[in-house]
């Protein structure tokens, strides 16, 4: 997974972070590192479209250099493969751009050259979409209020390996939840592209209203890293216990 | 960038001029909007065109890319012709990329099908199976295969498909996709482009022209296959259609055949039955195929009767 690799995270989340960092500056740390961060907010049946309690899920996204939607749980299918390939095509489109600014200087992008040479630059865009490899960590909030939603997650991530699966690069994904009883994050799936590994992965939900999305999104991250480096801790479970998460228990 | 939806709001009377190729077009209505950007009817130099707009500007220029492709087939007409490809300022504000294409006036096959159900189900599905046979000779996938999609155009009477979205080469994955149409979300197969990825799609519409609402239903527990016997309207299509949804024609053409073979049958049924009434005089419902046909026929003499009725009444 090195150079051509497109690195994601897509938090999936019905709520609010209300303890810990602040999501929206840890966000942008990730993205940083070449990470974009992704954000799903999922509704209420009986919310509204434009609920404030999710307006940082907006935010968060906007950090990460990402995509976000909010959504009813019946359009998460949908929604995560649509948010994950746009995603992509940000990345690419904003490496591509670099690369443009290198041959003809500064302030060039894709929409200053005239129409008819774009069409070039797109195929050569389109071209990498299809090809590149692509990493894609799904973190998945897994507080009480969740729980009648992951029927719908789980079948929204079926859908996404479909979609991941029909493409020509590889692909990569793992998943991690967010808070559990014990800890901020756990390691549900490590990395894999094997869908099938998918029907296996049940999520035990946390009680009480807690929702640490700073510090699950800047643990989770770290495991790009544990791949990246040498695979000594590869497989190793890579559960974190937060201290100051365990104290406010 | 990130959160915003594609869509660009224009209303009538607005201007638009392009940057670069400097021509301007007058909004007159919105046609229809998407994922991926907004359609609009508008005018310039007298004609009217469809111009599509959106915040996205890589969904102008990969539309613009494959309707310049398609628009080199000699023959038949696969989709709009392209008028245009360029940028404009929009209220003095921020830039936008739209391409400008040939407006196709007419019924979309979803209105079509509301209003007529089954009716020409046959010759309608023999037509797009020939278009999309010659799509895929060019090795693409329409890939958005759906009703909202198709035009029946109100000059020639001909379908036609719009909105190129979802084009995708061979061996691809597929770019755009209805779920309801998307032989992934019934897991019947993958999500790659191929031939008989569209004829899926087809055979989806043609269930459609059925009962939008029992495929709604089979839909719940994607039960494509077993539900199919209880849309009787289209039973002469059945075996066509479950192996369109199992993907056994690779080709097109394949289906095309098999589908022209029913047509056949089903007229020379409906003018036998018709030959039959007329020798009698009397309409019998039993090999009625056509019931529109025996309507037809009644009411003609019952016309007959009540215009003899009043003439002796006046006598
Ligand atoms: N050239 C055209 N002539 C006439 N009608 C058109 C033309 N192009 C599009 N339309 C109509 O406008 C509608 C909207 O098309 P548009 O491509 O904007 O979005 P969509 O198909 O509804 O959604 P999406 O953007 O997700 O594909 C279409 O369903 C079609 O009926």
């Amino acid at each position: 997974m090195g150079k051509g690799t497109v690195r994601q995270i897509l938090l999936i989340t019905d709520g609010c972070s209300n303890q810990g960092e602040d999501p929206i500056s840890v966000s942008s740390e990730i993205a940083q590192q070449g990470i974009s961060v992704n954000v799903i907010g999922v509704l209420e049946d009986d919310q509204t479209e434009d609920p404030v309690g999710l307006s940082e899920v907006n935010d968060i996204a906007e950090a990460g250099n990402g995509v976000s939607r909010i959504v009813y749980a019946d359009d998460l299918s949908e929604t995560v493969q649509m948010v994950t390939k746009q995603a992509m095509n940000q990345t690419i489109q904003g490496y591509v751009n670099q690369e443009l600014q290198q041959i003809f200087g500064k302030e060039t992008d894709e929409e200053s050259l005239p129409p008819s040479t774009r069409g070039e630059v797109q195929e050569v865009m389109e071209e990498l979409g299809e090809t590149c490899d692509l990493q894609v960590m799904i973190l998945v909030d897994t507080s009480a209020s969740m729980q009648n939603k992951m029927s719908a997650v789980k079948e929204a991530l079926d859908d996404l390996i479909l979609s991941l699966d029909a493409r020509a690069g590889n692909h990569y994904f793992s998943i991690y939840q967010f808070p559990t009883r014990k800890q901020v994050v756990k390691e549900l799936l490590d990395w894999t592209s094997d869908g099938n590994r998918l029907a296996k992965v049940f999520p035990k939900f946390a009680v009480g209203g807690i929702t640490p999305t700073g510090i699950a999104l800047r643990e989770a991250a770290k495991a790009f890293h544990s791949d990246i480096e040498d695979d000594v801790m590869g497989g190793a479970a890579y559960d974190v216990v937060d201290s100051s998460y365990r104290q406010s228990l | 960038m990130s959160s915003i939806h594609p869509t660009v709001n224009l209303y009538k009377g607005d201007r638009l001029k392009g940057v670069w190729n400097h021509r301007s077009y007058r909004i007159e209505r919105l046609l229809g909007e998407g994922a991926r950007g907004s359609t609009y009817l508008a005018s310039w130099n007298q004609q009217t065109v469809a111009l599509k707009i959106s915040k996205d500007p890589s969904v102008v220029t990969a539309e613009s890319n494959v309707l310049r492709k398609l628009n080199k087939v000699q023959g038949v007409k696969l989709g709009p012709s392209l008028l245009d490809v360029d940028d404009t300022y929009i209220r003095q504000g921020s830039k936008y990329s739209f391409y400008v294409m040939e407006y196709v006036k007419g019924l979309t096959l979803k209105d079509w099908f509301e209003q007529h159900s089954t009716r020409k189900l046959g010759d309608h599905t023999s037509q797009l199976l020939n278009y999309l046979h010659e799509l895929h000779r060019l090795g693409y996938a329409y890939g958005d295969f759906k009703p909202d999609n198709i035009i029946i155009e109100q000059k020639t009477n001909q379908l036609r498909l719009v909105d190129v979205g979802g084009v995708t080469k061979f061996g691809r994955a597929v770019r755009e996709y209805t779920t309801i149409y998307d032989r992934g979300y019934w897991r019947l197969g993958s999500r790659k482009a191929d031939a008989t990825y569209d004829l899926f799609s087809l055979a989806i519409c043609m269930i459609q022209a059925d009962s939008n609402q029992k495929l709604k239903q089979a839909s719940k527990n994607k039960s494509i296959l077993k539900r199919l016997p209880s849309f009787q309207t289209i039973t002469p299509y059945h075996e066509v259609i479950r192996k369109a949804l199992l993907g056994s024609y690779s080709q097109a053409l394949s289906m095309k055949k098999e589908v022209d073979h029913i047509n056949r049958k089903l007229l020379t049924m409906r003018q036998k039955s018709t030959n039959h009434r007329y020798k009698k005089r009397k309409p019998t419902t039993t090999h009625a195929v056509d019931h529109t046909e025996v309507i037809g026929v009644t009411s003609v003499v019952a016309i007959h009767l009540t215009i003899l009725y009043v003439l002796i009444q006046t006598l």
